[in-house]
C-alpha cells in the first residue's frame, strides 16, 4: 500500500442530487500513438490527447441539513434520515475531555470514556447490557480527546428504542464499580508502559510536551503511571457529576427511523434534568516561541522527525487562509515538502504537514521519518521550504490547483450521512457559524497567494521551532547542534 | 475477431428481516443491451435473534444487490454495482497478480511497479519524452555500472585494500556524469503531473495496494468525473514510464524500514510468514526482502509490467452514482481496444507436508507480542466458512471466548484477535496477542491452547453460535454502506474465486453446526499445521 495523503474530508448521502448528462459527451480526438519502446504498438484511441481537455457534466452539491432539536434540559439532537439499510449509528459528543482533567488527576477523563463501556450503569450491570449489546451485534464505542469525548453507537433499526434507553442510562446513570476500574486502570498502564514499542507514539508524545510545557494540552490523554495509579472511584463520579449533564452534551442520530422519533427522544431524555457546567479556565497560552532542537536516542534504521511549533485556534478569522497555505506546503501528496522530499529524493514513505487547531491556540506539525543517514538533510529541507513559503508568492497555478482539489472534493463532506452529522455536530461543539457549510466553498474562493505569505509569515518559523528527532544519532549525516544546541532526552525504559 | 461477446449478470441478494420496516429502497433495474441474467439468493437476517417489537417497526423487508458483469472482448472483466445515495463513485481495477507471481531474488517488484504506476505515461508526467526517454536510458546504464563497481569495491575494502583503485576513479566520473544529468532530466519530467490531476479534480484516497495474489489501483471520484478516470487508466495499460525509478526505489526502502524494520509487529509477521511456509511463495513479504529491492532494475519492471499487465488479467470494479449502460460505453471505448496478452501462470510450488510444530523467538526493541497460525483451508472452502464462525466465536466482541477471558476476566492481554485468510492453495488461521504484563507469551499460548482444545471436545451453545451468526450478519449489512468497502469486496474475492462468493458467504456461514466446529477444530488444530513466533523484548 502506498502512502498518500488522508483524505481530509469525510464521506457523503442522498440529500444531494446529481444533474448527470451522461458520460462520454466529449468529443474525442483521434490519436494515434506513436510506437515507442515500451507500448503496444498502432493502436487507435478516440480519446482526447490531454485529461485536460475533457469536459465533464455539471455536479450540484446540495448541502443537506439534518433536523435540529434542543429539548427542555438543553441537550441537543441532530436527526437526519437515511433509509438506504436498516441501520442506525448514533453518535454523541460530551463537551468534556482530558483538558478538565485535575492537576494530579491526569488520565480522568479517558477512564471516565472507557467506563461508560466497561462499567455497566444502574440498571443494567455490565454482564447484562454485554448480552444484551452482543447478541443484536450492536457496537458501542467510546472515545476520549483534548475538549470532547465521544460516544459511536451501532445497531440495527429494529433495536432503535432498546439502544436509545441504553445510551441515557450510559449517560447519565453509569456505574463505576471498583473492581471494573482496577481493570480499566491496569490496561491503561499497560499501554503506557508499551508507548516506548513505538518511535512514531514516543514522538507524538514528546513534542507536545515540548510545544507545551505548562499548558494540559501537554498532557497525554492517558495521564502518567502515577497519575493513573492515584485515581480512585470518587475521582471519577466526580469527574462524572461535573460534566456529564444534559446541556453539555450534543447527540446525532442517523439511519433509518421514522416520524416518531423525535417525540420519543423527548419523552426519554427531556425528564433528566441539567446542572450548571464550569469548565474551568485553563493556563492561558501566548504565541511565543521558544527555540529547542531535541533528541531522543533509539537504535531504529529509521528516524522520527517531528517539527513545528505552537499554532492557531480552530476560531481564528485566518482559517480558510492557513488550510489553503498549508495544503501547498505540506497538507497533501502533491505538496512542496511531498514533491521534494519523497518524489524528488526518495527520501521519506511519508511527509505531511499540519496545523492541529483545538479551541485554544494548536499546533503547526511537520512530521515525517527517513532513515539515520538523511535525518539532517531531510530537516535542511523542511526548513528551507517553510521560509521559501515565507518569503515567494506561491504560483498561480499551485493557488488554482489546490482551490480545485478542494472545491471538486467538497461533495466527499457529504458522502456518508455519519460524516455529516459529525461535522454538524463539531460546528456546534467548537462554536462555528451556523452557515459555515454554505459559505465554506466561498471562503475558500477569495484566498489570495498575498494571503497565502502573509499567513505564512504569520503563523510559520524557520528560526524558532522547536525539532525532534528520534534516532540513531551515530548515524546521521550530520550533527543535529547545526540547528542549536542539543537536548537529549532519554526514555525510561522498562 | 469475434463479434463482441458481452456477458451481462445481475445478481440480486434478498435480505428479508423479519420485523423491520416495509421501505423497499427503489434500485431501478437499468436497462441493459444485452439479456440479463438473474440470479436470486434469499438471505433471512437474525432468524433468530429476540427481538423488541416497537411501535414503528415491523414489517419484512429486501434489499437488492445488483451487480453488472460483463467482459471486454479483449477479457477485461468490469463490475458495476449502482447506488446514489451520493454522487461519488468509487474505482478500482485489480490486476491478478501479486507477490506470489514474482520471479526468483525479484521479490518486491509487484509492489514497487504498484509504485510505478503514479508516475505518468508517454502523455502525463513529462514535457518532452523523446528527450526525457534518452537520458532515462543512459541514466540506467550508468547505474547498472555503478552498481557493479560498488560491489567491486565493496570486496576490495573486505579484503582491506583501501588505496584508490581504478574502480575509484571510474565510480567519481560515473556520479558526475550522473549528477548533471540528472539536472537535466529533472527539466523533462515532471513525476507527480499524474497524482495531480486526480487531486485537482477532487479526487479521494487515490492509492494502490499489493496483496499475495493482486494489485489494485483506485479511488474515490465526483460521479461525473467518471472518464477522467477511464482516461488516465487507459493511459496506464498503454505507454506507463517508470520515471523516477531510483527515486521511488529508495522511497519503498523507506516504507520497509518504517512498515516492517522499525516496527515490531512488522518484524514478527515477516518472521512468521517465513517459518510458516516452507516453500509456498506465501513465505515472502509482500514489499519484498531489503537486498531484492535494493537491486531490482528499471528494465526488469517494465518486462514484469508487460508480462502480467494484460486486460485479460484485470478487473475493473465500479460502485456509486453511475449508470451501467454509461460505464459499459465507457470501458469499450477506452479499454477494448487494448490487445489481449497472456493470462498468468500458475503458481507451481506447493507447501510440503509439515513434520511438527514450527517456533521462533525474535528478539527485538519491544514489549512481548505472540503470533499462533495453523495451516488453515482455500478460499470457499466448506470449512473456511467454519473458521469464520469459530474466529467470531473466539474473538469479535467482548463476550467472545478469548476476549472475554483474557481480556476481560484474567487481564493477561492488553488485546487479542483472530483472523482466518483463505487462499487459492492454502490459507492460515492465526490469533495475534498482546499479553500484558506480568503474564508471559507463553502464559497466554497456554490459555489459547485450553481454549483451542474445549472447542474441539465439547459443542459451544446455542446461543453463542447464533449470537456469532447474528454479529457476521450485520458486519455484513455495515460492510454495504460504502461505495469503496463494496467495490474492494467485489474486487478482491473475484481474484481469489468468484465476487459471488460474497453472495455465498452469509448463507454458508449460516449453515455452519455445532459439530462442523468440533470436527475442523479436531481436523486443523493440530501441532503439525502449527507455526507460534513470539517477540521479546532485546536484551540491552
Amino acid at each position: 500500500m502506498i502512502l498518500r495523503s488522508p483524505s481530509d474530508i469525510g464521506t457523503g448521502l442522498c440529500c444531494i442530487f446529481l444533474l448527470f448528462a451522461g458520460q462520454g459527451c466529449t468529443q474525442p480526438d483521434d490519436i494515434d500513438i506513436p510506437n515507442l519502446k515500451f507500448q503496444i504498438p498502432n493502436l487507435k484511441f478516440q480519446r482526447v490527447a490531454h485529461p485536460d481537455k475533457l469536459t465533464f457534466p455539471q455536479l450540484e452539491v446540495k448541502i443537506p441539513k439534518p433536523e435540529r432539536i434542543v429539548l427542555k434540559n438543553g441537550l441537543v439532537v441532530y436527526l437526519l434520515e437515511d433509509y438506504e439499510l436498516p441501520l442506525i449509528t448514533i453518535k454523541v459528543l460530551i463537551k468534556t475531555g482530558c483538558l478538565y482533567d485535575e492537576k494530579d488527576k491526569s488520565g480522568t477523563a479517558n477512564l471516565v470514556a472507557r467506563l461508560l463501556r466497561t462499567g455497566g450503569t444502574e440498571k443494567y450491570p455490565i454482564e447484562l447490557l454485554d448480552e444484551k449489546l452482543e447478541f443484536i451485534a450492536a457496537e458501542l464505542n467510546t472515545s476520549c480527546n483534548y475538549e470532547e469525548i465521544q460516544i459511536t453507537f451501532s445497531f440495527l433499526s429494529r433495536d432503535l428504542e432498546m439502544c436509545l434507553e441504553i445510551l441515557k442510562e450510559v449517560l447519565f446513570a453509569p456505574r463505576f464499580p471498583d473492581d471494573k476500574l482496577e481493570k480499566e486502570k491496569s490496561r491503561i498502564l499497560e499501554v503506557i508502559r508499551r508507548e516506548n514499542d513505538s518511535p512514531d507514539a514516543i514522538a507524538e508524545r514528546e513534542f507536545r510536551k515540548l510545544v507545551y510545557p505548562s499548558h494540559p494540552y501537554g498532557k497525554s490523554v492517558y495521564g502518567t503511571q502515577e497519575s493513573v495509579q492515584r485515581l480512585n472511584v470518587s475521582d471519577i463520579k466526580q469527574y462524572h457529576q461535573d460534566y456529564f449533564s444534559p446541556s453539555n452534551i450534543i447527540v446525532g442520530i442517523t439511519g433509518r427511523f421514522d416520524k416518531s422519533l423525535p417525540g420519543f427522544i423527548k419523552e426519554l431524555f427531556e425528564p433528566i434534568s441539567s446542572r450548571d457546567i464550569k469548565h474551568p479556565e485553563s493556563t492561558s497560552l501566548q504565541r511565543d516561541y521558544p527555540k529547542s532542537i531535541n533528541l531522543i536516542p533509539k537504535e531504529v534504521n529509521q528516524a522520527v522527525i517531528r517539527l513545528g511549533h505552537l499554532g492557531i485556534e480552530r476560531l481564528n478569522p485566518d482559517f480558510f487562509n492557513v488550510i489553503m497555505m498549508n495544503a501547498i506546503l505540506g497538507g497533501t501528496s502533491v505538496s512542496r515538502l511531498y514533491d521534494q522530499i519523497r518524489e524528488q529524493r526518495g527520501l521519506a514513505y511519508g511527509i505531511f504537514s499540519y496545523f492541529v487547531m483545538p479551541k485554544n491556540i494548536g499546533m503547526f506539525i511537520v512530521d515525517t521519518s527517513t532513515k539515520n543517514e538523511s535525518v539532517h538533510q531531510v530537516v535542511s529541507l523542511i526548513l528551507s521550504e517553510i521560509k521559501r513559503i515565507k518569503e515567494e508568492l506561491v504560483k498561480e497555478s499551485e493557488l488554482a490547483n489546490t482551490k480545485d482539489a478542494i472545491l471538486n472534493g467538497f461533495v466527499f463532506r457529504f458522502e456518508n450521512p455519519v460524516t455529516i452529522l459529525e461535522q454538524y455536530i463539531f460546528i456546534e461543539h467548537i462554536g462555528l457559524p451556523e452557515d459555515y457549510l454554505e459559505t465554506y466553498r466561498d471562503n475558500i474562493m477569495k484566498v489570495s497567494r498575498e494571503d497565502i505569505r502573509r499567513v505564512a509569515q504569520k503563523y510559520l518559523q524557520e528560526e524558532d521551532y522547536i525539532l525532534l528527532v528520534v534516532g540513531d544519532s551515530k548515524k546521521f549525516d550530520r550533527h543535529l547542534t547545526d540547528f542549536g544546541r542539543v537536548n537529549e532526552i532519554n526514555l525510561n525504559y522498562q | 475477431m469475434r463479434s463482441i461477446k458481452l456477458l451481462i449478470i445481475s445478481v440480486s441478494i434478498l435480505l428479508i428481516f423479519p420485523v423491520i420496516f416495509s421501505y423497499l429502497p427503489a434500485v431501478a433495474e437499468p436497462k441493459t443491451p444485452n439479456p440479463v441474467r438473474s440470479v436470486g439468493t434469499n438471505i433471512v437476517l437474525g432468524n433468530n435473534v429476540p427481538t423488541n417489537t416497537s411501535n414503528w417497526v415491523n414489517q419484512t423487508e429486501t434489499i437488492t444487490i445488483d451487480v453488472k458483469e460483463f467482459v471486454l472482448k479483449n477479457g477485461m472483466k468490469v463490475l458495476v454495482f449502482e447506488r446514489y445515495n451520493s454522487p461519488t463513485v468509487a474505482v478500482n481495477i485489480y490486476f491478478r497478480v501479486g507477490s506470489v507471481h514474482e520471479p526468483f531474488c525479484q521479490t518486491g517488484i509487484a509492489h514497487l511497479l504498484e509504485h510505478m504506476l503514479f508516475k505518468g505515461s508517454q502523455t502525463i508526467g513529462t514535457t518532452n519524452y523523446s528527450k526525457e526517454s534518452e537520458l532515462m536510458k543512459r541514466q540506467d546504464e550508468i547505474i547498472e555500472r555503478l552498481e557493479v563497481l560498488r560491489t567491486l569495491k565493496a570486496l576490495q575494502d573486505k579484503e582491506g585494500k583501501d588505496i584508490p583503485t581504478l574502480e575509484d576513479q571510474e565510480i567519481k566520473i560515473l556520479e558526475d556524469e550522473l549528477k548533471s544529468l540528472n539536472d537535466s532530466y529533472q527539466s523533462y519530467i515532471s513525476p507527480k503531473e499524474y497524482t495531480q490531476i486526480y487531486t485537482k479534480h477532487g479526487s479521494r484516497e487515490l492509492n494502490a495496494s499489493t496483496s499475495k495474489y493482486h494489485t489494485n489501483y483506485y479511488c474515490r471520484l465526483p460521479a461525473n468525473k467518471l472518464e477522467l478516470w477511464a482516461w488516465l487508466e487507459s493511459d496506464h495499460f498503454i505507454n506507463p514510464v517508470l520515471r523516477g525509478f531510483y527515486e521511488e526505489r529508495d522511497t519503498v526502502l523507506e516504507e520497509r524500514r518504517q512498515r516492517s524494520e522499525d516496527n515490531p509487529n512488522g518484524v514478527l509477521w515477516e518472521e512468521f510468514e517465513a517459518l510458516m511456509y516452507k516453500a509456498h511463495p506465501y513465505r515472502r513479504p509482500i514489499i519484498g526482502w531489503r537486498s531484492d529491492i535494493e537491486n531490482l532494475k528499471r528494465k526488469q519492471v517494465e518486462e514484469y509490467f508487460r508480462k502480467y499487465y494484460a486486460p485479460n488479467n484485470a478487473i475493473a470494479v465500479i460502485v456509486g452514482a453511475v449508470k451501467s449502460e454509461e460505464v459499459i460505453k465507457l470501458m469499450k471505448r477506452y479499454f477494448e481496444p487494448i490487445p489481449k496478452g497472456s493470462p498468468i501462470p500458475p503458481v507451481i510450488t506447493t507447501e510440503p507436508e509439515q513434520f511438527g510444530e514450527r517456533r521462533v523467538i525474535v528478539e527485538f526493541d519491544s514489549q512481548p507480542k505472540l503470533v499462533i497460525g495453523y495451516k488453515g483451508t482455500t478460499i470457499a472452502h466448506k470449512d473456511d466458512f467454519t473458521f469464520d464462525i469459530i474466529s467470531t466465536i473466539l474473538s469479535k466482541g467482548r463476550l467472545s471466548r478469548l476476549y472475554k477471558k483474557l481480556v476481560l476476566d484474567k487481564k493477561m492481554c492488553l488485546d487479542i484477535d483472530v483472523f482466518n485468510s483463505a487462499y487459492q492453495q492454502i490459507g492460515h488461521f492465526v490469533i495475534y496477542a498482546v499479553p500484558q504484563s506480568p503474564y508471559s507469551p507463553e502464559d497466554v499460548e497456554k490459555a489459547v491452547y485450553e481454549e483451542l482444545e474445549l472447542l474441539k471436545k465439547e459443542p459451544v451453545s446455542d446461543q453463542e453460535l447464533q449470537r456469532a451468526k447474528n454479529q457476521l450478519e450485520v458486519s455484513f449489512l455495515r460492510g454495504l454502506n460504502s461505495n469503496d468497502g463494496m467495490a474492494r469486496r467485489l474486487g478482491y474475492n473475484e481474484v481469489l474465486s468468484s465476487w459471488r462468493y460474497i453472495l455465498d458467504w452469509l448463507p454458508q456461514c449460516k449453515k455452519v453446526t455445532k459439530d462442523d466446529i468440533i470436527k475442523t477444530a479436531n481436523e486443523y488444530f493440530m501441532s503439525n499445521r502449527r507455526t507460534v513466533a513470539i517477540l521479546i523484548p532485546k536484551k540491552k
